[in-house]
């Protein structure tokens, strides 16, 4: 009985512990492979989140922008998206800035052009120590640091006709009015309208040329230099010589013939664009990144504009890029959208 | 003995098996767990800020239009809107202490919050910045108004402030506080510099979240709002347009000198160098149908197929505007109400000369005496009516001149006319305002408009031109009252002659004409008429009207300055910026 018993329960033991072994080994084997899949796992919900967020956070950076430009334009391929902002905080780029006494003021804007058709402007500068003298063209002011580029703007103010403009400057505190001022007086308020920013919706273009041409723009010689954004125009066009009145060069040729275009001049100005698999923003030449550069986030805006609003439409795809068999292979992700409203549409009760 | 032998070990085995499958559950599960565990957490932590910061300009924005719906009240009748009972007067420092209000900022006023447990406020300041050129009442408006959210869950920075060694993402996008509002301590009230030392003039102040336990998100945005005003141009219509020369001139600046007045040194052209352009005559056409002669400024049609040059238009065109005028009834601006409250109507006959009496009357409200200057009659129907202006009864000495008995004061005659209207006389200082609901009919030369363009005669003594225009009104006559008055600096002619045509409930046709031969100086508003001007007489003035026909050499002439001579429709948000420091 002992014997019978002694070699059973050895032979069951070796028996038993190969089951074991292997068991356990599968079972091992089966955690680790867990283990492994549920880390991949991980890591690819990481990413995914994190995807995720850019892709939100790139349809809050265009939603926020569009939602506060002068206006929008895309490009043919929707992958480039220009948005004219308003000048609203004084920087020391701006004339009104250059004394370093204003710089970080949030602007008071001035109401411009005609009852019927007034147009919010936030660039002039305001001033109360205007000298003028009647029946004669010169003004000056201690505190108005006149520049070069303040020539051909409105001025306005006590004892300034409506519609006249700085005609020369002499100095940084005397100018020449291009009508005579209608008394004289010392402390006189006035303001210089606008920085020039505006939007006009007659400009004409020719493909392949640097001519461009409005009835409505009444362009200066204060516009050169300024950014100008068109539907037929490369992005980070600027005004390179005004010609006249109605007609300027642009720093490169149009893309497109275009009549009756939305075109903005000046402002600050936004740029969104793809460059392969990343999308970079620009605002005023300098580079905010906005998104993660190694992941492939292909945005597509489209801009919509109806006789009384104006808005866009964005999508953002998240095209991750996986390998098979040893070569990557681009697939489907998400693809998240938004609209954002333009709410400086200029047109409309 | 094998039953007992076997059994306990297949007891053995079925109980290790199972303590090993319940253990590597466990294991599993725990790693499964963490996984999930860290996705959700961070999913939450980004879920909330990007929630709390889209909800902070959802607050933003409710602010905002809370405020724009008081301007909308106040904007038109400055007798209502912005209650004392929520909104504090005027607006705390550094804004002007007139024209100013605030709500959510006075700790005596019910803050502003809404949102699940409180959890979104605003705080919004409006002020009157501007106003609208030539107008003493009509203002421009600014609203700022401050958004916050308070965030649920820990005070943690959210999981996607990585996009490389440099860059943060969203921290410089959303700008989460987290103890401190950065806002108020870097830039104070918003115009001070990052740099600068707090004080109590910029506002710059360490300003804890509104909740310790919460970080909050707060977004700052600026609205403008403006006036909308029924006239927007030489010619308003909702249907069609075929007309010949419309231009325009300022009435400030003297008479009408023509399309294309060139600097002169003729007289009274002399050195009116502003007068070069009058491009200001607008065109609105509600409908496809146009047709012009010569447009000096810009026109718009709701789906024509009209360009500037085939059209000889000298400003922009646009073919893709809507247009609606509001119905011209009683208590809707421009159109009082018929009579306004403390009035009563005179029946006159439509023939009547009418003149007013000089008459001091005491203010029921304000318990001061001042002259009576406007009054409100009915008629059935007007056929040759004069009206002459209040006349001074006594002589009386101004600034050193004196003045004859008989000196006009600016008097507002308002005639309710339920019939048809003819031929008309409005004599100097007079201004005549007609509500009628029937036809008129009449020749140019028959709507007679004795008052002038530009300044009153500055000649008391004897050519009759010098009106006086009292503002108030402290004693009972002679030099005294006179001294408190004030002479007129800029007059429209057309302003003191207006046409307005009540709009009949039954939608029947109604037809204005004007027929040759001589001018018109005055104003129409009668959105529900057909205008027709035919042969040669020109219209100096404004046009507003169902529809537009000028045969023949016939011409509008816009004077400017009626542009702000009637209150706002409406207002409207001509502005939206954010502040996104």
């Amino acid at each position: 009985m002992k014997l019978n018993r002694s070699a059973a329960q050895h032979g069951f033991s070796l028996g038993e512990a190969l089951v074991c072994v292997a068991i356990t080994s599968l079972l091992f084997a089966g955690i680790f492979t867990a283990t492994v899949g549920l880390n991949r796992a991980y890591a690819a919900a990481d990413n995914y989140f994190s995807t995720h967020v850019q892709q939100i956070r790139i349809m809050d950076y265009l939603a926020r922008d569009v939602k506060r430009s002068y206006s929008v334009t895309t490009s043919p391929d929707l992958k480039t998206v220009t948005c004219v902002i308003p000048d609203y905080i004084i920087d020391g780029t701006e004339p009104d800035g250059a004394s370093g006494t204003m710089i970080g003021y949030r602007r008071t804007p001035v109401i411009t052009g005609s009852i019927n058709k007034a147009v919010v402007d936030y660039g002039h500068r305001s001033f109360t120590d205007g000298v003028a003298t009647a029946s004669s063209t010169t003004f000056s002011s201690a505190t108005a640091a006149f520049a070069a580029a303040d020539v051909g703007k409105t001025i306005s103010g006590t004892n300034i006709l409506q519609g006249t403009t700085i005609a020369s400057r002499s100095s940084s505190s005397v100018i020449t009015l291009s009508q005579p001022a209608t008394g004289s007086g010392t402390g006189l308020s006035f303001s210089i309208i606008g920085d020039g920013n505006r939007t006009v919706i007659d400009a004409a273009t020719t493909n392949g040329s640097t001519t461009l041409t409005s009835a409505s723009a009444k362009f200066t010689s204060a516009d050169v230099g300024k950014a100008v954004v068109g539907s037929t125009l490369v992005a980070g066009t600027k005004i390179s010589a005004v010609t006249n009145g109605t007609t300027v060069t642009l720093s490169a040729a149009a893309t497109g013939t275009a009549a009756n275009m939305y075109t903005s001049f000046g402002g600050t100005i936004v740029v969104y664009s793809v460059s392969g698999s990343q999308i970079t923003r620009t605002e005023n030449g300098a580079l905010t990144t906005i998104a993660s550069s190694t992941d492939s986030l292909l945005p597509q805006t489209t801009d919509w504009q109806l006789s009384n609003t104006e808005y866009t439409t964005t999508t953002v795809t998240f095209q991750p890029i996986m390998t098979m068999n040893g070569s990557a292979a681009q697939r489907s992700g998400t693809t998240v959208y938004a609209t954002a409203y333009l709410r400086n549409k200029r047109r409309g009760n | 003995m094998n039953k007992l032998i076997k059994q306990p070990r297949r007891d053995r085995e079925g109980g290790s098996a199972l303590l090993f499958a319940l253990g590597t559950i466990a294991v599993l599960s725990v790693v499964g767990g963490t996984v999930l565990l860290n996705c959700t957490t961070r999913y939450n932590a980004m879920s909330t800020q990007v929630g709390g910061w889209k909800d902070a300009l959802h607050a933003a924005e409710a602010g905002g239009d809370l405020a724009f719906n008081e301007i909308r009240k106040y904007g038109l009748d400055p007798t209502t809107g912005f209650s004392s009972t929520t909104w504090a007067y005027p607006a705390p420092s550094p804004l002007p202490s007139t024209y100013s209000w605030s709500l959510g900022y006075d700790s005596t006023k019910p803050s502003l919050t809404f949102g699940p447990n409180n959890s979104l406020s605003a705080q919004v300041i409006v002020d009157r910045f501007a106003m609208l050129p030539g107008s003493s009442t009509i203002g421009y408006y600014r609203i700022r108004s401050i958004g916050t959210a308070q965030l649920d869950g820990l005070k943690r920075t959210g999981m996607d402030n990585r996009m490389d060694v440099v860059t943060k993402g969203d921290n410089l996008l959303r700008r989460v506080d987290y103890n401190v509002d950065h806002f108020i301590s870097t830039y104070g009230f918003g115009d001070a510099l990052a740099t600068a030392a707090a004080t109590t003039a910029n506002g710059k102040a360490i300003t804890a979240v509104k909740n310790a336990n919460r970080p909050q998100v707060s977004r700052r945005i600026e609205l403008i709002a403006i006036p909308i005003m029924p006239i927007e141009g030489a010619v308003k219509t909702t249907g069609a347009f075929n007309g010949t020369t419309v231009d325009s001139y300022d009435s400030q600046n003297g008479p009408y000198a023509g399309s294309n007045p060139a600097a002169s040194s003729t007289s009274p052209y002399t050195g009116r160098t502003y007068l070069n352009d009058a491009h200001n005559g607008d065109v609105v056409d509600g409908s496809s149908i146009f047709s012009a002669g010569h447009i000096y400024g810009d026109v718009s049609t709701n789906g024509g197929n009209v360009n500037s040059t085939s059209n000889n238009i000298t400003g922009v065109v646009d073919n893709n505007v809507p247009v609606t005028i509001a119905p011209a009834v009683a208590g809707v601006a421009p159109i009082p109400a018929l009579p306004p409250t403390g009035y009563t109507l005179t029946p006159v006959s439509s023939g009547a000369t009418i003149s007013p009496a000089y008459s001091i009357a005491t203010d029921a409200t304000t318990g001061a005496t001042k002259l009576t200057t406007t009054f409100w009659y009915s008629a059935p129907a007007i056929n040759n009516m004069t009206v002459n202006p209040v006349k001074t009864t006594s002589a009386f000495t101004y600034n050193g001149v004196n003045y004859p008995v008989g000196t006009p004061v600016e008097t507002i005659v308002n005639v309710y006319c339920t019939g048809d209207v003819g031929p008309v006389t409005v004599n100097l200082g007079a201004k005549l305002n007609i509500y009628f609901s029937g036809n008129l009919n009449a020749k140019g030369r028959d709507l007679v408009n004795n008052n002038v363009d530009g300044p009153y005669g500055a000649s008391p003594s004897g050519n009759g031109s010098f009106v006086f225009v009292p503002s108030t009104y402290t004693g009972t006559g002679g030099s005294t009252a006179v001294s408190a008055w004030k002479t007129s600096s800029a007059v429209s002619r057309a302003d003191h002659l207006w046409f307005y045509g009540l709009t009949p409930a039954d939608g029947s046709a109604r037809s204005l004409n004007i027929n040759p031969p001589g001018d018109v100086y005055a104003g129409v508003y009668a959105p529900a008429y057909d205008f027709t001007i035919n042969g040669n007489p020109d219209l100096f003035g404004v046009v507003v009207c169902k529809s537009y026909s000028g045969n023949g050499n016939t011409g509008v002439h816009f004077d400017e300055q009626l542009l702000a001579g009637t209150m706002p429709n409406d207002y409207r948000i001509a502005s939206y910026i954010e502040d996104v420091r």
